[in-house]
């Protein structure tokens, strides 16, 4: 009995700690979104809290009429899409042979990548190596860098060692597969919580990913969203709002929406597979 | 049973191509193609055949790309000259520019705009012969003899030049600011003489001095017989007008407590202003004004003095809460119209409705609240009654345009430049083509009018960066009174008015024209890379009441503190560096 209730003094500890930091997280955001369709005035004045005060779509309207931010929004699903594809695609096929006991050279190649990590070529290195790939103020500069991640490729490998008995493989060799019909008819599938969350990492990177942009883009046909709101909420600059700086202030908070509510939509898609393929994967391979 | 895995799947990977390597060879240059003088119709053309001029400048998201820029079509129009540009963005600036030194597929022919001094010194002392002098008669390339590009090939800059743009010698020299210590010119210099961008304006509400002044017989302004904002001449008297402002109705609207007394977009706007009435400009090493030495004001009385003002206004409620935050324009804008004091480039943009169509005067033109501010000249203070000083950016910097050496059309950029410090250049930076953009209002020329389209929805600024990369890339080649002076609008002269009484009083607290090793250029940016966040770290502490201005201990550790992060070796740095001058 005693036992029971301190357990349930602990769950309680636990349920209201956390729901506190769901708080801090939440409240922000809700007031973001609040002032978001809240009248400028009210905004700027600070008279907004965690509901709209004199609800307008104004912000919105300003938003989606501007042909700079919605291409940044069309050119970042571009990016968003095939970076992912590619960079999930690299990923599994590299992890797939180091997971393999049977792979020799296996150690030397784990060494290997791991050192990436720890020594990088640094920014002016890795421009000029752009610059001679030919890959300057082309889409490739923003999908191509960084699409291949050790840390990700690691978390994967420790997945199929542990999730994937060998004993399986084996048989699917019997039954007359070669290498690539095991990893694609049997691996993958078995791959799926891991896979949703390389594809979420890869999403939320691609998605939030400007630096490329502000290094290696000049057409500003080219430029992701988040360049496009670096320059808004940055520089300050731009057409939106002109004129009007109550507007201008709460056109940042329409924006911070914008931008964020797509990922805020995919997430619980993915949550399920989430925990799963996070913690198998990081469990010592 | 087990079978090793295909050797091959272990080494997929993409098929990357490889760039071609062509574009970045010299090629045959043709010396017969350039036009040193032009033709007979038209002065501006370079080349016979269009040759492309590879153009590398700093770009801020104010403007669009630089090929949409109308002053560059022109300038493609009447040179003949192609440009093919590589703008990275201001906040890469730096990277990029480091990057393409070593790049050996892009060589552009033409730096433009922010030319580092410590690069340019840096790479004359190691002999990398990476830029083109200006101005060395010997100078010859694989082209030919190139000689001095400025007495072969830019008339327009030279004469500038010889008659130091027409500023006073005594005060700022053109020629010893381009000039390095090996006694050639690397860079061409920017140059500006427009008054109300020399300097930052402290504006304050007139309208509310005087309403204060004949409502309220017990305000500071009533008894100290400041009825108008020339008459404030002391810190003290503008901390006392700042005081009313907060005590009484101001704007006469009816509510006591709604004005905001001062405010600026950080504290450092705030410093200057108030740091000039206890003896020194700028919060660095500053020169002292009989030239004998620099001195590294924040470990000085002068500045603790200033933390004391600014602290008493914070505690009083006069400073604005928000000023530590870093705002912008549009940020300050949205209380425009209660700020009693403020520093910006004008007025207008701060209480940004130009006109009240409710609110009419008496002559049946709307209301302009912008109207209602004036600056606030230099003042001094009780324990200062030196002369007068206004900090001054300086007419000249070393940072216009670099022609790197491995370009083969030096003459050509040369005389791209010139044009560029010549009478068609200084208009198309700053306000765009004649006739377009602009007009003269009448045959003398006395003064000119811009044309904003009716249907631009943003202000002139905005436009005009839409013509130049003048609004928020770069700083013209040439800002030139002279043109710029005469620009037709109500607010810019009344801006312009305002702004000369700064200049008697500017002072630049570290002269262009004292240039520092390469070695040196490196200790002192290492050096306030750590030293300024300190400043500022303190700054913030001692005016918000972390800190106590009035306290020695608090006084002293922030002075120990300061000199762990080598304050004292940075004054040495520019004292020996004076002393190298010598």
């Amino acid at each position: 009995m005693k036992r029971w209730n301190r357990e349930k003094v602990f769950d309680v500890v636990i349920t209201v700690i956390m729901l506190l930091v769901a708080l801090a997280f939440l409240l922000p955001l809700l007031n973001v979104l609040a002032c978001s369709f809240s009248s400028p005035e009210k905004v700027v004045a600070g008279e907004v809290g965690l509901f709209p005060v004199e609800f307008t779509v104004r912000g919105y309207q300003e938003v989606f009429a501007n042909d700079s931010l919605m291409r940044g929004f069309l050119n970042t699903l571009f990016y968003t899409f095939l970076g992912t594809v590619i960079q999930v695609t690299l990923q599994m096929l590299c992890a797939y042979p180091l997971s393999r006991p049977d792979f020799k050279g296996r150690k030397f190649l784990n060494i290997f990548l791991t050192l990436t990590m720890f020594i990088s070529g640094g920014m002016i290195p890795t421009y000029l190596l752009i610059s001679n790939l030919g890959m300057l103020d082309t889409i490739w500069a923003i999908i191509i860098p960084g699409c291949v991640s050790v840390f990700n490729i690691i978390v994967i490998r420790t997945y199929m060692q542990n999730s994937i008995p060998a004993e399986l493989q084996e048989a699917a060799r019997i039954d007359g597969c070669g290498d690539f019909q095991i990893f694609l008819r049997v691996v993958l599938p078995l791959c799926r919580p891991i896979l949703f969350v390389m594809v979420l990492y890869a999403i939320v990177g691609y998605w939030n990913n400007y630096f490329n942009a502000l290094l290696y883009i000049q057409s500003t046909d080219l430029y992701p969203l988040q360049r496009v709101l670096q320059d808004m909420l940055v520089t300050n600059s731009g057409s939106l709002g002109a004129g009007d700086p109550n507007l201008q202030e709460q056109l940042k908070y329409v924006t911070i929406i914008v931008s964020s509510l797509p990922l805020l939509v995919i997430y619980p898609f993915f949550q399920k597979y989430f925990e799963k393929g996070v913690v198998m994967g990081g469990v010592k391979g | 049973m087990k079978k090793p895995i295909n050797k091959g799947f272990a080494f997929l990977g993409m098929a990357i191509a490889l760039a071609a390597c062509g574009g970045g060879g010299a090629g045959s240059y043709d010396p017969d193609n350039f036009l040193p003088e032009g033709t007979a119709e038209n002065p501006y053309q370079i080349v016979k055949e269009p040759i492309t001029i590879k153009i590398f400048a700093p770009h801020s998201s104010g403007n669009p790309e630089y090929k949409d820029l109308k002053m560059f079509k022109h300038l493609s129009k009447v040179t003949n000259l192609k440009f093919e540009f590589t703008t990275p963005d201001t906040s890469a600036y730096a990277n990029r520019r480091s990057a393409v030194w070593e790049d050996r597929n892009y060589k552009p022919d033409l730096f433009l705009f922010n030319n580092p001094i410590a690069e340019q010194i840096q790479y004359a002392e190691n002999k990398f012969n990476a830029l083109t002098p200006f101005n060395d008669p010997e100078y010859s390339d694989g082209t030919g003899n190139v000689g001095s590009l400025i007495d072969n090939y830019m008339p327009n800059y030279k004469a500038l030049l010889e008659n130091n743009f027409g500023i006073d010698s005594e005060k700022e020299s053109a020629r010893e600011t381009a000039t390095i210590s090996d006694g050639k010119m690397y860079c061409s210099i920017s140059a500006k003489d427009v008054a109300r961008d020399l300097t930052y304006k402290m504006f304050i509400n007139n309208v509310w001095i005087k309403n204060v002044y004949t409502s309220y017989p017990n305000s500071y302004c009533a008894t100290h017989g400041i009825d108008d904002a020339s008459k404030i001449l002391l810190i003290d008297d503008y901390v006392g007008v700042l005081t009313d402002f907060n005590a009484f109705d101001a704007n006469n609207n009816g509510k006591t407590g709604d004005e905001i007394a001062v405010s600026s977009k950080a504290f450092e706007y705030l410093r200057n202003f108030i740091l000039q009435a206890y003896g020194y400009v700028s919060y660095s090493c500053e020169l002292e004004n009989d030239g004998s030495h620099f001195t590294y004001v924040p470990k000085t009385n002068a500045y603790r003095n200033y933390l004391k003002t600014a602290s008493g206004m914070w505690s009083a409620g006069l400073m604005d809460r928000s000023t530590p935050e870093n705002k912008t324009d549009s940020l300050m804008a949205t209380n425009g119209k209660r700020l009693g004091s403020f520093v910006a480039a004008a007025p207008y943009i701060i209480t940004s409705q130009q006109n009240d169509p409710n609110n009419l005067k008496e002559d049946g033109t709307p209301y302009r609240y912008d109207e209602e501010y004036v600056t606030v000249a230099p003042l001094l203070s009780s324990s200062y009654d030196g002369p007068r000083m206004q900090l001054g950016f300086g007419f000249f910097k070393p940072d216009g345009a670099c022609i790197p050496t491995a370009s083969n059309y030096k003459r050509e950029v040369a005389r791209l430049i010139d044009i560029m410090y010549g009478p068609l250049g200084t208009q198309l930076i700053s306000y765009g083509v004649e006739n377009e953009d602009w007009t003269w209002d009448d045959e003398a020329k006395t003064s000119w009018t811009f044309h904003v389209p009716d249907t631009w929805t943003g202000n002139q600024e905005e436009y005009r960066g839409t013509i130049t990369p003048n609004v928020g890339s770069a700083s013209a080649l040439y800002w030139s009174n002279e043109f710029v002076g005469k620009m037709n609008d109500e607010v810019i002269t009344r801006l312009n008015a305002q702004s000369e009484t700064y200049i008697p009083y500017l002072k630049t607290p570290e002269p262009a024209k004292y240039k520092f090793t390469s070695k040196e250029y490196e200790t002192i940016s290492t050096i306030k890379a750590s030293l300024d966040n300190q400043i500022t770290y303190y700054e913030a502490s001692f005016i918000t009441g972390q800190l106590d201005p009035n306290s020695d201990s608090d006084w002293n550790d922030y002075l120990n503190t300061i000199e762990r992060f080598r304050a004292g070796e940075l004054e040495g740095l520019y004292n020996t560096m004076l002393a190298r001058y010598r």
